[in-house]
């Protein structure tokens, strides 16, 4: 299997997706968007799986919690991926609420032993409820977790080596982690277990100041590229890239051209790869 | 009990009840004939191939001209239709417009032009073997279905005007009303223009594009994008607001559709249903 490059399905996209199909690999559909989507809403993605590699994307799970993953959430789930039948399926590392309180958005949860065997558990809850194991995001934050133990690269290793479904490493939430917390975001790749990388996804964001808001805005930026060719370069097995965009939408040759660089990345990084081989 | 016997409204009821039976009959023989291919649908990237499904030539020509007028290569300017340039033009279609208009037409002329360019003959072979319209064998087998029922109904109506007139009634009329709208309908029940599976793919189409259908009101000519041109080959011209190509109600006006009608079954059910078939035409897509 080859390397593939997809866009993030958007509703607003759909013109310019629909018309550029033969120069998208594959499409990643945010999940949430079909959980009580009407039945016409649903065969249309189903039929559309059935004519395109479909990724479903979830948002609102809360995997990475020690509370357990709500049960009526994962048969939401399993009922859409039992329906459209995707490739494949990911959540983030992150949760979403606690005590009863639905907090609105994605936030890091305490990087501590506790935190990587719930969230483990989950993964695996999901595993059996859905019938494959979501691959796992790691998200960005604009703040350290409090209660945090275990720095984030490890934190992330631990939970990519025992995930069963893998990593889908987002290089725009690296990157803007490793701005916002001073430290090299090539050091953290070089610390997780790449092997364990299915998907990628490739973003951009906006400055507040020193630091780095992953609001999918805006186009993805030179470093995000630049750690893309290094995962090429040491992750040795087919990748999926995603580029994501969720809003001020640029005419769709604008994503198409950052998807083309993006294959630009991977075959310069699988190239040094194969270099470094034959030295 | 002989039906024939039956007083004139109680035999109008029966023969509605028959009409009603005998199409829905021929209705769910085609589906279940045609319902058959199983491939997954096919991606329809061209959008003149989707405006071909919808709406035949025509809706192909009517979403050329949107996309040209889109790209400014033609405009329209005191009520005329002009080229501008053929520059960046390479479709066989959108030349053979550009050819129409070389010389300056009326803007409401513009459902006149008629490309007799051959590309589109390959567009009805590509659908069809697509499955999305309907192949000689399945037009074939529709006819006998349609022929089969039109007869019936026809002979069964017949006969009953015979005995009616036999026995020096000439309450007729009526009969021959229901018995003309029953042919006209058991003929578009079994003629849509498209398949089951291209009618499915259609409304696929269009589930997906519900959303440019929605903001349609804020798309804008020359942005360099197919929106527009995919609106008006998925939806039909008359899906751009004004709003979004000031010249389109000057080259579609209102209510003069004949490729949109707002029927999945595009130019062919809207000639034979016309402006008021009303319910009959929602069977022409099924």
């Amino acid at each position: 299997m080859a390397d593939r490059f997809g866009l993030g399905w958007r509703d607003d996209l759909a013109a310019g997706i629909l018309s550029n199909l033969h120069r998208i690999d594959v499409l990643e559909v945010i999940a949430d968007d079909y959980f009580h989507a009407s039945a016409k809403k649903l065969r249309a993605l189903r039929d559309l799986a059935a004519q395109h590699p479909v990724l479903l994307h979830a948002v609102s799970l809360g995997m990475a919690s020690t509370i357990a993953v709500d049960e009526k959430r994962l048969a939401v789930m399993a009922r859409l991926c039992d329906a459209v039948r995707p490739q494949a399926w990911s959540e983030h590392l992150a949760f979403v609420r606690a005590g009863g309180i639905e907090i609105g958005h994605m936030a890091s949860p305490p990087r501590n032993a506790a935190s990587i065997d719930a969230t483990l558990a989950n993964i695996h809850r999901a595993a059996h409820a859905v019938g494959a194991a979501p691959a796992m995001e790691n998200v960005a934050s604009l703040i350290d977790p409090p209660g945090s133990t275990i720095a984030e690269a490890a934190w992330l290793a631990s939970i990519a080596s025992h995930s069963p479904g893998g990593l889908l490493l987002d290089l725009h939430n690296v990157y803007s982690n490793a701005v916002n917390f001073g430290y090299d975001a090539r050091s953290l790749l070089e610390t997780i277990p790449l092997q364990h990388v299915r998907f990628i996804h490739l973003a951009g964001g906006k400055w507040i100041g020193n630091r780095i808001l992953d609001d999918h805005l805006h186009d993805v930026p030179g470093p995000v590229y630049e750690l893309l060719r290094f995962v090429a370069e040491h992750a040795p097995q087919p990748l999926t890239v995603i580029l994501e965009r969720d809003g001020a939408y640029p005419p769709i040759g604008a994503l198409l051209a950052q998807l083309d660089r993006a294959r630009l990345a991977v075959a310069e990084g699988r190239k040094a790869a194969y270099e470094h081989a034959r030295v | 009990m002989n039906p024939f016997d039956l007083r004139g409204p109680e035999f109008l009821v029966l023969y509605i009840a028959v009409s009603v039976t005998a199409i829905l009959a021929a209705y769910l023989n085609r589906r279940r004939r045609e319902g058959a291919d199983t491939r997954p649908l096919p991606k329809l990237e061209d959008p003149y191939l989707i405006a071909y499904l919808r709406g035949g030539r025509e809706g192909a020509v009517e979403t050329a001209m949107i996309s040209l007028i889109d790209r400014q290569r033609i405009v329209v300017e005191n009520g005329q239709m002009l080229k501008r340039t053929d520059a960046g033009v390479h479709h066989p279609l959108e030349k053979a417009l550009l050819q129409e208009v070389a010389s300056p037409r009326q803007a409401q002329d513009a459902r006149k032009l008629r490309s007799t360019d051959a590309s589109l003959d390959g567009y009805e072979t590509h659908l069809v073997k697509q499955g999305l319209l309907p192949d000689a064998t399945q037009k074939a087998a529709r006819l006998r279905d349609a022929a089969f029922v039109c007869i019936a109904l026809s002979l069964f109506a017949l006969a009953k005007i015979a005995i009616a007139l036999a026995r020096g009634r000439t309450n007729i009329i009526l009969l021959i009303v229901f018995m003309v709208v029953s042919l006209i309908v058991a003929f578009a029940v079994c003629n849509p223009r498209l398949t089951a599976r291209g009618k499915r793919t259609l409304e696929h189409l269009r589930t997906l594009l519900d959303r440019l259908k929605d903001r349609a009101e804020t798309l804008r000519p020359n942005q360099h994008t197919q929106e527009l041109m995919l609106l008006a080959a998925a939806f039909g011209v008359m899906a751009i607001p004004a709003a979004a190509m000031p010249q389109r109600p000057l080259l579609y006006p209102a209510n003069t559709s004949s490729a949109d009608g707002g029927s999945d079954s595009g130019s062919s059910c809207g000639s034979s249903c016309g402006g008021g078939c009303g319910g009959g035409c929602g069977g022409c897509g099924s």
